[in-house]
């Protein structure tokens, strides 16, 4: 029994952690990189208050933070061919990562803006700089590190949430352990080897966290 | 005159802050601004440098007339370009080391390539005796070496005029006497300020040009040995005396 254990956890753990690789890590890195392009965009104009742009995007934040990923995900996937728009697996899975993510990470960097002390936007246009010049030299550096925590947060949780589209086909980790449990009936070493191979990954990640903090925290060690 | 502000109105919601001021300053001179807590002195320099947009005012800046209460933005930048600020509490680039707040304005704003800026912004680090911090971030820096450092800043640019609002009242007195000695430099070698500030002495011995500001009028302004020897008015009189003894 012990050894037939040992045999399938070596046997299944290159099988689990090759989509692992393929599939989890893209997805969540793919979905991260729009995420944050858009958290970015949707900050700054919030931040700038620019009118009914500020309103589409409280809108877009409501819902996507109102409503369960998975709801997202089955929506995007099975719902969307009903009005003739048909898209592959993996795609699906990224747009909704990415928007749901953009949502979440849009309130992060948009508070952190906020947090940037107004003196610093002063002390811009009085060296002559413009508002975007400023934005992306003092203010915007300044905010993405305030953020830099919790959106590494964010990327962890996203990791461990791309297991939610084993609902939508996708081969990832997750869906790719189940049908070895279809086939072994060995449900829980399988099981817990998968959420080993998850622990890893956000175990990385944190050291990853803890590294790029140290690196971007050279000027503000004291707010630190 | 190089700056000359004619009826600067401002109010917020429905208390007038500035009822019409009128205020010039000289190139070379160092005019200080004076009065209470509350004149509206603050206010008047924000104006003066469109952090706050105006109700009415014209200004006349080195020959150009610019309407205070509609500024184009591109008219704004000109002047900007022209002109610097020293803030109360600094507000250095808390992302930039010393040097990089220097020649942040130069490389970002004017275009300067970067070798040029550096050699400008180390000239201007050394005229505030702080060359050998130019790679300390605004947090390993004392208040007073902030100052200093955006002293530099200021100075690099080579602005027509810098105004400073109350640059040591957030510092310990002994840090407020290395800034006011800058200041004092920069006085001697004809920059042309325009300094908001509570030191009744470094006003009395450094500045051409006394305005004393109450309740957002000015009450009294005239060439500073004038004002300090015999004040026209009672209210201006009473200020001195009560403000020269606070600091003895
Ligand atoms: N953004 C603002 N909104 C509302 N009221 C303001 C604002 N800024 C200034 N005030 C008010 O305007 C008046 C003048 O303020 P200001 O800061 O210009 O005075 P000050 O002469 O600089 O005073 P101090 O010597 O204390 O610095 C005060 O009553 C202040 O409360
Ligand atoms: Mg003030």
């Amino acid at each position: 029994m012990g050894s037939n254990w040992l045999t399938l956890f070596l046997e299944s753990f290159p099988k689990i952690l090759i989509p692992g690789l393929t599939r989890t890590i893209p997805l969540a890195a793919v979905s991260f990189a729009i995420a944050m392009v858009i958290a970015v965009l949707t900050a700054m104009a919030q931040y700038a208050k620019i009118p009914v742009l500020t309103q589409i995007i409280r809108f877009y934040i409501w819902i996507f933070r109102g409503t369960p990923p998975l709801v997202q995900l089955f929506v995007v996937f099975y719902g969307l061919p009903r009005a003739g728009i048909l898209i592959d697996p993996f795609p699906a899975a990224v747009i909704v990562f990415s928007l749901n993510e953009g949502a979440y990470s849009s309130e992060i960097v948009r508070a952190a803006l906020e947090s940037v002390p107004v003196g610093q936007m002063e002390a811009g246009y009085c060296v002559g700089m413009t508002y975007m010049q400023t934005m992306r030299r003092i203010i915007l550096p300044q905010a993405m590190r305030t953020a830099f925590p919790s959106l590494s947060n964010s990327l962890i949780a996203l990791v461990k949430n791309t297991s939610l589209a084993a609902n939508i086909t996708v081969t990832e980790m997750f869906m790719t352990t189940q049908r070895i449990v279809a086939r072994t009936y060995e449900p829980l070493l399988l099981y817990l080897e998968v959420g080993l191979i998850y622990l890893m990954f956000s175990t990385l990640l944190t050291f990853l966290q803890s590294w790029g903090e140290k690196k971007l925290g050279a000027y503000m060690e004291k707010e630190a | 005159m190089l700056l000359e502000a004619r009826n600067v109105k401002k109010s917020f919601k429905n208390l007038d802050v500035l009822k019409g001021i009128d205020l010039s300053v000289d190139t070379g001179e160092a005019a200080v601004i004076l009065g209470p807590s509350g004149a509206g002195k603050t206010t008047l320099l924000r104006c003066l440098n469109f952090l706050e947009t105006s109700d009415a005012g014209e200004l006349s800046f080195d020959g150009k007339i610019y309407p205070m209460d509609h500024m184009s933005r591109k008219n704004i930048r000109e002047y900007r370009l022209q002109t610097a600020f020293v803030f109360q509490s600094f507000n250095l680039f808390l992302n930039k080391t010393a040097l990089q707040n220097v020649t942040e304005g130069l490389i970002t704003a004017r275009g300067i390539g970067k070798a040029q800026a550096e050699e400008t912004g180390m000239r201007a680090l050394e005229r505030v005796g702080l060359a050998s911090h130019r790679d300390y971030y605004p947090h390993q820096l004392s208040g007073g070496q902030q100052q200093r450092v955006a002293i530099a800043r200021a100075l690099a640019a080579e602005p027509k005029i810098i105004f400073f609002d109350e640059p040591t009242s957030a510092l310990d007195p002994e840090l407020t006497t290395e800034v006011l000695s800058v200041m004092r430099s920069l006085a001697d070698d004809g920059m042309t300020m325009l300094i908001v500030t509570h030191e009744i002495e470094f006003a009395r011995t450094v500045s051409n040009r006394v305005i004393f500001m109450e309740n957002g009028e000015v009450v009294e302004s005239g060439l500073t040995s004038d004002i300090f020897s015999h004040p026209q008015k009672e209210r201006t009189a009473a200020f001195l005396k009560v403000e020269s003894k606070k600091q003895n």
